[in-house]
């Protein structure tokens, strides 16, 4: 983190005595794709102006490289931006609107032309130079603005929730080609968004945030199965939540169902006796009754969503109602509505989460 | 027919609410074929009115221009207007109506920018905009008044710069000259420039001033690159409303110079009052003289903006 | 990065010619608005001139340029590179607060004139300030006359402008865009042909000796300076009424009255026009200022109205003009005000999101 690529220190930033971010501290290593999740109006956009320089942070300092960048002009900062709605400048073709930025900077017309052919192929736009962005699709135009932000060689590249303007499928390739394109150049990257599914897909890691403060920093995969708190698990993925009765805190043993059960990691201080939420993901629930130390749950199915590769059932258990994702088997057809089944737990998938 | 985006902006300008750009083709028996009585009813009387006193009254004009007194088709009229007073008195409406246009359109466009872009208090927008309603409709003869009340002979400024040892008459300064009628009529060119530009201004992105920070261009570079390129065809189709707009206008300069300026306004005016005396035939060569003028202030707008279309939808 | 000499001076030249160009242009435009007729010849030669030195200095300063960045460079500290230098103070030109600068400018000159014609109608009396010229204005027979002819003539272009364009407009809308161009190019008419070549036309087509002899008689003058000012306010009246046409849904609300039993009359009196009162009335309020105090047409009908009187007033007086200026900046800001107030009941549009 000592030598990280960007570098966030505690950024404040007040909007006429409002505080939207409060003192965020990041760092971010260099090629390293990286997304900012969280609800909408968490601060995500002010975090990102700031590293632009369209925002001036309250307090805070934002180095790149070891340089402060706090108080330089955007123009100054060579930070390459995507925006939500593209922003192509539309008196300009699509060579022109690629080639702006060398241009402001006195490339020569020979370079530039190279350039803008290179940055076409990469995303797949060659023979498009002279469209104007009227002509193009939403898809074709956040392309172009992604090849505008990249052809100067920015040290970073800012999205701000780059795709939300486009529709589902178009969603899902494009975000796959700016990874692919990312990963090509090695360019440190963040990237906006308030989906979890995209940031968990293509992030190498993920800021989740919440009302203005950093709620987890991490791996995907460590986000969504060890998240650190309840906004997190909750934000992040679909969770489940049981009642249970502890039974002794300090051998870590609750009672679930009239069935005891060891879990890893009880709150300090929590006293026997007093209820605890039990958390967990709906794919770690398995049908049938397992084997060993796994908890047996009987319950009476409530829904069957079938959603094609997996299917989602919900159980009431008297009392707690639980979800579990099973995947489709067309050998064996999935359970009725009413019907009483057997389900069961690893202790070991169980999450205990502080508020 | 696709005429003039500009007076249709000036009348958005002028009228809240969004505008919209007439859609289709006109195509004159398409619609006659299955239409109602009551229809015909509801727009008879505007077609009646525009035939009879917009579309006739210029359609006369121009004839009688090519008529002499029995009624003969002749070309007199028109070498009439060759003469050394009617060409001068051309050449002034001309250049007035240039200077003030392009000058209104400069300080307008500075103004509209400061005021929209310039991160002034929001109080000071709607009061500017506001004023403009006012001031581009306070034309004609009470805006003689003031400005002679300020800086003529009398007025209040030549007054107090004559106090402070500066005389501007001596100095050359004249209400009643080229850059005193063109000082007035910025006062109402100025206006209407800002409540026609204004709209255009708040249609650019803020994300695309933005976009260009971040590739790193300057404030100047956004401007020259893309603010004003795509204010262009807009400017444009301003410049040649404005131009029309002071071109016809009688009122200010009679007020203000009575006969002393020789404007082919008041060339017109002074024909038409005489009219036993004057002679119709010159008058209706002037009448189209303007209508040349102002209408080739328009194709000139609309040849330009047909070279920037392209990237307009 | 260092060029070399030659690319300098190619980029310097690139450059210096572009402004020179731009220089070139305003000198010209200036030279021929700001001189007679026959000056031009003059001004030509002086232009051409102007070209040549312009030249010299372009090419001189292309020749130099390499030069002078040599020595600007020797003079800069040590560059660093832009990237670690902070530039959080803006100097010089860039710290001059342009917006305000430029507002304040403006705000001058709109606000002189009228201080001072404020100032100029408080003076007929030596010595003192006084209400005088107001006084005398308002007790002129002559200025009740004149005023409230216009306002009546105002008030009937309003009502004969409502009668011609709310019709038309709303069935265009409904059942005729394809006449839609053909409106929309005569309402813009009066703006690009003079209004003093309409009245040019008026005078010579409805004389004594034609079909429709409207000036031979004072309520045929009258109709006619009227149906002049209607002619004067259809692009305005028109796009109000077109706006405030977009914001109601007319082709719902007419097939909801239909069927309830409503005949075209009905509905365009009974359900259009109470929906877009508030635009027609904003549409109404801007022509009666632009009409109230117009001179050339009246004056060329020679009917008794506003415009002619304050003609004459300041012809013969030296105090009244400045307090009938006042009185007109007033009024038509009552009349802008109204408008602006207006637009607070306007029904809000969906189409306008942001
Ligand atoms: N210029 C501004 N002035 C005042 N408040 C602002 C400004 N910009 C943002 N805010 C406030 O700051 C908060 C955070 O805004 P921000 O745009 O960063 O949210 P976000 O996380 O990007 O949300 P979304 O997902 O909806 O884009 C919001 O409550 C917003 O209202
Ligand atoms: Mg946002």
């Amino acid at each position: 983190m000592a030598d990280a690529y960007l570098r966030i220190e505690n950024l404040v930033k007040a909007f006429s005595g409002n505080v939207v971010v409060k003192g965020v501290d990041l760092g971010f290593d260099k090629g390293e794709f990286v997304s900012l999740l969280g609800p909408s109006g968490c601060g995500k956009t002010t975090i990102l102006r700031m590293i632009a320089g369209f925002e001036r942070p309250t307090s805070g300092k934002i180095t790149v490289d070891g340089r402060d960048i706090t108080h330089l002009a955007p123009s100054q900062r060579n930070i390459g931006m995507v925006f939500q709605a593209y922003a192509l400048f539309p008196n300009m073709n699509v060579a022109n609107n690629i080639a702006f930025g060398l241009k402001v900077k006195g490339v020569p017309a020979e370079e530039r032309n190279a350039r803008v052919t290179e940055m076409l192929r990469l995303i797949g736009l060659t023979g498009y130079e002279k469209r104007f962005p009227y002509e193009l699709s939403g898809g074709q135009q956040q392309r172009v603005a992604l090849a505008r932000a990249l052809a100067p060689r920015p040290r970073l590249l800012l999205l701000d929730e780059p795709l939300s303007a486009l529709d589902a499928k178009i969603r899902v390739s494009l975000r796959g080609e700016i990874r692919a394109i990312q990963r090509d150049l090695g360019i440190t990257t963040v990237f906006v968004t308030h989906d979890q599914e995209e940031a968990l897909s293509i992030s190498d890691r993920i800021v989740v945030m919440n009302a203005g403060s950093v709620e987890q920093f991490g791996q995907p995969f460590e986000i969504y199965n060890r998240p650190t708190s309840k906004f997190v698990a909750t934000f992040v993925g679909t969770l489940n939540t049981l009642t249970a009765k502890i039974i002794d805190s300090a051998a870590g043993t609750v009672s679930l169902g009239g069935q005891t059960i060891t879990v890893p990691a009880l709150p300090k201080g929590a006293s026997n006796g007093s209820e605890v939420g039990l958390t967990l993901r709906p794919e770690t629930v398995r049908l049938g009754p397992g084997s060993g130390s796994d908890l047996a749950l009987q319950g009476t199915v409530a829904s069957v969503d079938f959603l094609g590769s997996v299917i989602r059932l919900k159980l009431d258990l008297g009392g707690n109602s639980i979800s579990l994702d099973t995947f489709n088997d067309r050998r064996t057809p999935p359970p009725a509505l009413g019907e009483t089944i057997t389900v069961s737990i690893a202790p070991g998938d169980v999450l205990i989460l502080g508020e | 027919m696709s005429n003039n985006d500009a007076n249709t902006a000036s009348l958005m300008a002028r009228v809240p609410g969004p505008v919209q750009p007439g859609p289709g083709r006109f195509s004159p028996l398409g619609f006659i074929a299955g239409i109602r009585p009551t229809e015909l009813l509801a727009v008879v009387p505007f077609i009646l009115f525009a035939v009879l006193f917009l579309i006739a009254p210029t359609f006369y004009v121009v004839v009688s221009a090519f008529l002499d007194r029995a009624g003969n088709f002749t070309l007199a009229n028109i070498a009439g207007l060759f003469s050394e007073q009617i060409r001068a008195s051309f050449w002034i409406s001309i250049r007035v109506s240039a200077t003030s246009a392009i000058l209104g359109a400069i300080l307008g466009l500075l103004i509209a920018l400061a005021i929209l872009r310039g991160r002034l208090p929001s109080w000071i927008r709607s009061t500017v905009m506001t004023f403009s309603g006012v001031a581009s409709n306070f034309a004609g003869i009470p805006l003689a008044f003031a400005f002679l009340a300020t800086v003529g002979r009398l007025g209040l400024i030549t007054v107090l710069l004559k106090f402070l040892g500066l005389d501007i008459y001596r100095g050359g300064f004249n209400l009643l000259s080229f850059w005193g009628l063109t000082l007035t009529y910025l006062y109402f060119q100025i206006p209407l420039m800002i409540l026609i530009i204004a709209p255009a201004i708040d249609g650019l992105k803020k994300e695309w001033s933005e976009a260009a920070s971040t590739l790193g261009a300057s404030t100047w570079q956004f401007w020259r690159y893309v603010g004003l390129p795509v204010l262009w065809p807009n400017l444009l189709g301003t410049l040649s409303l404005l131009f029309a707009n002071a071109f016809g206008a009688v009122a200010t300069a009679y007020a203000l110079t009575g006969m002393s300026i020789n404007m082919v306004t008041i060339q017109l005016y002074a024909q038409i009052r005489g009219d036993a005396l004057g002679d119709p035939g010159l008058g209706a060569a002037l009448a189209l003289g303007m209508i040349v003028i102002t209408a080739f202030a328009n194709v000139i707008y609309l040849v330009v903006r047909a070279r920037a279309e392209r990237w307009l939808k | 990065m260092t060029r070399s000499p030659t690319a300098i001076m190619a980029s310097t030249f690139r450059l210096t010619l572009g402004l020179a160009v731009a220089l070139l242009v305003v000198d010209a435009l200036f030279r021929l608005l700001t001189s007679n007729l026959d000056a031009i010849p003059g001004q030509l030669s002086a232009l051409l001139w102007d070209i040549a030195y312009v030249g010299i200095a372009a090419v001189a300063l292309s020749i130099l340029s390499p030069l002078l960045t040599a020595a600007w460079q020797a003079l800069q500290p040590t560059a660093q590179s832009l990237w670690a230098a902070p530039l959080p103070i803006r100097r010089g030109f860039s710290r001059i607060p342009w917006p305000w600068v430029v507002f304040l400018i403006g705000a001058a000159y709109f606000i002189i004139p009228l201080a001072a014609t404020v100032d100029f109608s408080l003076k007929i009396r030596r010595g003192t300030y006084s209400l005088d010229a107001y006084t005398s204005v308002f007790s002129d027979p002559r200025f009740q006359a004149t005023f409230t002819y216009s306002l009546l003539v105002g008030l009937a272009t309003i009502v004969v402008g409502i009668l011609i364009v709310v019709p038309a407009a709303y069935i265009v809308r409904l059942r005729l865009p394809g006449l839609r161009p053909f409106i929309e190019f005569v309402t813009l008419l009066p703006l690009i042909i003079p209004a003093i070549v309409l009245v040019f036309g008026y005078i010579r087509l409805f004389n004594t000796s034609s079909v429709l002899p409207l000036t031979g008689s004072a309520i045929g003058t009258n109709l006619l300076l009227i149906l002049a000012y209607v002619a004067l306010a259809l692009p305005y009246m028109y796009r109000a009424v077109d706006t405030g046409l977009r914001t109601i849904d007319v082709g719902t609300l007419t097939e909801a009255a239909t069927i309830l039993g409503a005949n075209q009359f009905t509905i365009l009196a009974r359900v259009i026009f109470p929906n877009i009162i508030v635009a027609v009335l904003s549409g109404a309020f801007l022509s009666l200022a632009i009409v109230i105090g117009e001179f050339t047409i009246a004056s060329l009908l020679n009917r008794p109205a506003f415009g002619p009187y304050m003609q004459n007033i300041g012809a013969n007086r030296a105090y009244e003009p400045a307090a009938l200026s006042i009185i007109s900046f007033v009024f038509t800001w009552l009349a802008m005000g109204m408008i602006q107030l207006l637009a607070r009941f306007a029904p809000k549009t969906s189409a306008r999101t942001d």
